[in-house]
């Protein structure tokens, strides 16, 4: 029955991504009112970029969104390292499930407990002093550290042992051998990895509103407080672009980690 | 570039062991390899090859016992400090490397100059015959051609000692009697000693000086590859190396250097093996096919051989280069007999259901306690 398995695909499709073509369509509706159709115009991609505070919110997302991402894909890359290439070591099914468990926890209950962390190690070590940007990056990679591993994991796992005994029978130390060898051969992964974390930490808002400060106000929670009072239009201006960054990197991500080395 | 003279005991594995865990993958293993020499490591799956192997290119710890190599104990220290060099089953060349980093890869790690990297690499580049592919990458080239930069890889390095895994087999089978000369050619040119592991007792007889036949991580037996064939010391090697007529029989009795063994009630031989044989013994009898020949049963051939026997053509098989025939030669007994097909042959015309006469040498056959 092809005709029906068409359709339901088509369904399908629509299910999932109407809502963002709806979204992408008002974007470029001319009228100030959210739900009445006023015809084409970009005007409000252009008020969207004189709007300082949006501005300065895209800048704090981006800034953490590469912290974090970065710190998450070296937690990471070590992770995968230690499971890959350490044998059965004692502890590596806690190990494993420990790094894995921020993928299955509840956002909120991240915010909560990373919150209720930096107001208690401030009070004994008064670091971090404050909540802010530095607070939220800390608390992004750890939940991205957790992605990351699963992205790089498999790779490492898949590549041929072999390769790196070749380095260290020609004569290269073991730390020589992960940089020039191990590590260019896993970088597709470690890149579509550090873009997933990326993704991540810029989507972000329950972990980020538990531990932001101020003057720390990311994109998505500047998103979050503007439609509490009413949906104006730039923000799906806004909301647009960011699907667009979205969807490349992700784009590049599964390019990336499809590309083969051999 | 080779020392004068062959060291016998340029390598000496000595009572070494490996265990992991409650199992011994090698076990208690003593070995003298020459320099200069092919030595064939040949065995089957889980025989303890390649851990031997792992143990010499220095990724594996000896359990116990030691390894020197050209006076230098080589136990505890790191693959990097050895003088040795392997190349990988699956070549492991670096993906993200052009054929021309991938061999100046070793000569970097040692710190030589990128001058002199460069004029050695091309140097090898020239002998393996891979100078226009010196900037492509491993995925841009074939079988053989990766073969020879895995090849060209380790000898830039000039080891004392190259281990190869498996080397031909990855390649098809053209391939690797041409690969196999040209790494014998280069092997010789260089004066390299060459340890060599496989499962493939073709290529073990083909490339080896000596063999060395493992089994259940003990060397059954160490010699050349004729020795092996010929002499084999167990039953087990008989039958590993080359095919093999394998028969129960009873020894009848013992005239002079012949021994009389029974197989059948149809069927007794004289056999000549150099001892003496107990009378009643159970015994298997063995001879490879080609030592014997068929001849039809109304041949003016007279044969000189010891035994001659009659049978029946069971099965013919034309193979091209050879013919086998199955005799059935009465009570059970089956031999299989290959034949050259020179263009002389007169025996194209022995079909199934023939009766014919098999010349058995007394010589033909080896003796093994049932």
């Amino acid at each position: 029955m092809p005709r029906f398995l068409k359709f339901s695909l088509w369904a399908g499709f629509a299910f999932l991504y109407a809502p963002i073509f709806v979204l992408i369509a008002y974007s470029f509706n001319a009228s100030r009112r959210g739900s009445v159709w006023g015809g084409f115009s970009t005007h409000w991609y252009g008020e969207l970029f004189r709007d300082e505070q949006i501005l300065s919110a895209a800048w704090v997302s981006l800034q953490i969104g590469v912290m974090s991402a970065t710190g998450a894909t070296i937690l990471g890359v070590l992770a995968a390292i230690g499971m890959v290439r350490f044998g059965k070591f004692r502890g590596r099914t806690l190990f494993a499930g420990m790094m894995s468990a921020p993928l299955v926890m509840p956002e909120v209950i991240t915010g909560i407990s990373l919150l209720l962390l930096f107001i208690s190690a401030e009070q004994l070590f008064g670091w971090p002093a404050g909540r802010g940007m530095m607070t939220i990056t800390i608390a992004h990679i750890t939940f991205c550290s957790a992605f990351v591993l699963v992205v790089v994991q498999p790779r490492m796992a898949t590549m041929d042992q072999s390769l790196e005994e070749a380095s260290r029978d020609l004569g290269a130390g073991p730390v020589t051998t992960f940089l020039l060898v191990t590590l260019p051969v896993i970088f597709p992964a470690i890149v579509s990895g550090w873009l997933l974390a990326f993704i991540l930490s810029f989507d972000d808002l329950v972990i980020a509103s538990f531990t932001a400060g101020p003057g720390s106000t990311t994109l998505p929670m500047l998103i979050f407080s503007k439609i509490k009072i009413a949906v104006s239009p730039d923000i799906n201006a806004l909301a647009t672009i960011i699907i667009l960054i979205a969807a490349l990197g992700l784009v590049a991500a599964m390019l990336l980690s499809r590309r083969r080395t051999d | 570039m080779m020392n004068s003279g062959t060291q016998s005991d340029f390598i000496r594995i000595e009572n070494i062991v490996k265990k992991f865990g409650e199992v011994t993958a090698v076990n208690n293993i003593s070995l003298n390899i020459h320099q200069g020499e092919v030595f064939c490591l040949l065995g089957g799956s889980g025989s303890g090859k390649s851990t031997l192997l792992r143990m010499l290119a220095g990724f594996d710890d000896p359990t116990e016992g030691r390894v020197i190599i050209d006076g230098d104990d080589i136990s505890g220290k790191p693959p990097e400090r050895l003088p040795v060099n392997m190349m990988f089953q699956s070549y492991a060349l670096f993906p993200h490397m052009t054929v021309e980093k991938n061999i100046g890869y070793g000569l970097r790690r040692d710190g030589v100059s990128k001058a002199e990297t460069k004029q050695r690499v091309d140097e090898i580049l020239e002998l393996v015959k891979l100078t226009p592919f010196a900037s492509r990458k491993p995925s841009q080239l074939s079988g053989g051609q990766r073969q020879r930069v895995a090849l060209a890889r380790c000898i830039v390095k000039r080891p004392k000692v190259l281990m190869l895994d498996e080397p031909l087999g990855a390649l098809d089978k053209k391939l690797r009697e041409e690969t196999q000369q040209e790494l014998l050619k280069i092997q010789r040119d260089l004066g390299l000693t060459f340890i060599v592991v496989t499962h493939d007792q073709e290529e073990a007889m083909t490339m080896a000086d000596r063999i060395g036949i493992m089994d259940m991580g003990q060397i059954v037996q160490v010699g050349p590859p004729r020795e092996l064939y010929e002499n084999p010391n167990s039953m087990f090697i008989a039958d590993f190396v080359g095919s093999l007529n394998k028969f129960k029989g009873v020894v009848q009795g013992q005239e002079g250097d012949i021994t009389v063994v029974r197989l059948s009630e149809e069927v007794s031989l004289k056999i000549h093996t150099g001892f003496e044989h107990n009378t009643g013994d159970e015994v298997m009898l063995t001879t490879r096919p080609e030592k014997l020949e068929i001849f039809a049963a109304d041949s003016d051939a007279k044969p000189t051989t010891q035994n001659i026997v009659d049978g029946t053509v069971a099965f013919v098989s034309y193979m091209g280069e050879q013919t086998n025939y199955s005799v059935d030669l009465g009570g059970g007994v089956i031999v299989r007999i290959a034949e050259q097909n020179h263009h002389m042959s007169t025996k194209v015309s022995i079909a199934a259901g023939d009766k014919v006469k098999v010349a058995w040498p007394a010589r033909a056959s080896h003796l093994f306690s049932a």
